[in-house]
């Protein structure tokens, strides 16, 4: 008897996290609705581009860009300010958490010219005290150089870690939500006489976003 | 291990393998730049355009491949044209929107025997909107093109060197997967359209002769002229 009685709760459990989403009572003319969840470790990240669809292609808004556009090319003093080209999301219950971001240089279909830049992604996100109350928050940049080539470069291959501990004493961790920050493009300062040997065309790259839990 | 036994482990399992079959500690994602960069393209062409004048019908050979000869009675009747027809291909690896400007220089027809004699001559340019040309844009689009020139007709008399101007553009259409026809874009493709076609035109034109030159021509000799083409393309 006893071992019919836990198969039957078993299967009864079992049959309980196939149908987790939701589940609908009707009492009578009433109707309730029940959310059944659980909480896990979790994280995700998506990085969406800006399409400009204007045949002027608007300076400093969308892809595609022009290169030789002044909205992309390199201002020494701060890199954060480049060309505004997509909008990234990271959201993880699992702070602290690795995000690593490469990239390849930009070339021409024919593949006879590289070119470098930097991709500043930006994120903010909420940071709460001891007792789950919002009480700041905390945003940052970071920095990615297409020129893996020149390990001397300060953004060579970067890894940036996000965490977020309570504002309190109470060392609670909190789930990271930064959504659709900004990614912004600057090419290297390249001198007027190699950006005009450039050819004409279409020129593409690739950039790719990891995350990582702890 | 009875059977009861086994299934019960397995019914205990399931909720395990549900509860973690989604759950993942890395997640990646990415993304294309998408960049270009615009430099105006120039081409230049040349090409000549013969005529020559015979004295009978019977005399009459093509010349050069460029069109019709001059036939003396009807010249002499009426101090009518030389047609010549010429077809310029220019290759343009161009983009939707881009706009490709020609300019036509046209010389004299020049005796080629004393160059300094001289024929007057009235040119028309005639060029054709050109047929579309497809284009794969993925899986669920096919793309179209085509030069499309303005309307107008350039005419110029020839009196020394006269220029003459004329502009096309690259019109585009699209059509999913599951359309049957094409349509104005809906999503402007962009520069990337991968746009690689030939552009060909014709040039129509005509030698007229005035009936103040009739005594001055050749009928021995050749009259050429030049016809510069320059092509501009800018985005």
């Amino acid at each position: 008897m006893m071992k019919r009685l836990f198969l039957a709760v078993a299967l009864v459990f079992a049959l309980s996290q196939v149908f987790a989403s939701e589940i609908l009572h009707v009492t009578g003319h009433t109707k309730g609705i029940d959310l059944l969840g659980f909480i896990r470790e979790y994280h995700m990240v998506d990085i969406q581009p800006i399409r400009d669809e204007t045949p002027e292609h608007n300076q400093g808004y969308g892809m595609p860009f022009d290169i030789m556009g002044s909205d992309v090319a390199y201002n020494g003093s701060d890199v954060t300010i480049g060309r505004r080209i997509a909008t990234w999301t990271i959201a993880s219950t699992y702070a602290p958490v690795t995000i690593k971001v490469s990239t390849t240089p930009l070339k021409n279909l024919g593949e006879t010219v590289e070119i470098h830049y930097y991709l500043c992604l930006r994120y903010k996100y909420s940071k709460f005290d001891d007792s789950g109350v919002a009480s700041g928050t905390e945003v940052g940049n970071i920095i990615v150089s297409s020129n893996y080539a020149d390990e001397a470069d300060e953004y060579y291959n970067p890894q940036k870690v996000l965490e977020n501990v309570s504002t309190g004493t109470s060392g609670q961790v909190y789930p990271i939500l930064s959504n659709s920050q900004d990614v912004r493009f600057m090419l290297f300062d390249y001198p007027n006489a190699v950006k005009d040997s450039w050819p004409g065309g279409v020129f593409s790259s690739t950039v790719t976003i990891e995350v990582v839990g702890s | 291990m009875n059977t009861k036994a086994m299934l019960c482990c397995l019914v205990l399992l399931l909720p395990l393998v549900l509860l973690f079959a989604v759950d993942s500690s890395v997640s990646t994602t990415s993304m294309t730049i998408e960049a270009f960069k615009k430099v105006p393209t120039v081409t230049t062409g040349t090409f000549e355009v013969t005529a020559s004048f015979y004295e009978s019908d019977t005399d009459k050979t093509p010349v050069s491949g460029i069109g019709q000869l001059f036939d003396v009675s009807t010249r002499a009747s009426n101090g009518t044209l030389a047609d010549f027809s010429k077809v310029f291909v220019v290759n343009i690896k161009s983009n939707y929107g881009d706009k490709v400007k020609f300019s036509f220089r046209f010389g004299p027809f020049i005796n080629q025997v004393e160059n300094s004699k001289k024929l007057k001559a009235a040119y028309q340019v005639l060029t054709e909107t050109q047929d579309w040309k497809e284009v794969s844009g993925g899986l669920f689009t096919t793309y179209r093109f085509r030069f499309s020139f303005s309307p107008d007709v350039t005419s110029v008399v020839n009196d020394g060197v006269v220029m003459a101007f004329k502009e096309c553009s690259v019109q585009g259409e699209q059509k999913s997967w599951y359309g049957s026809s094409y349509e104005p874009f809906t999503i402007q493709p962009g520069p990337i359209s991968q746009l690689n076609t030939f552009l060909e035109a014709n040039i129509y034109g005509s030698l007229k002769v005035e009936a103040s030159d009739y005594a001055s021509i050749d009928p021995n000799v050749d009259y050429v002229s030049t016809i510069v083409i320059t092509m501009e393309v800018t985005t």
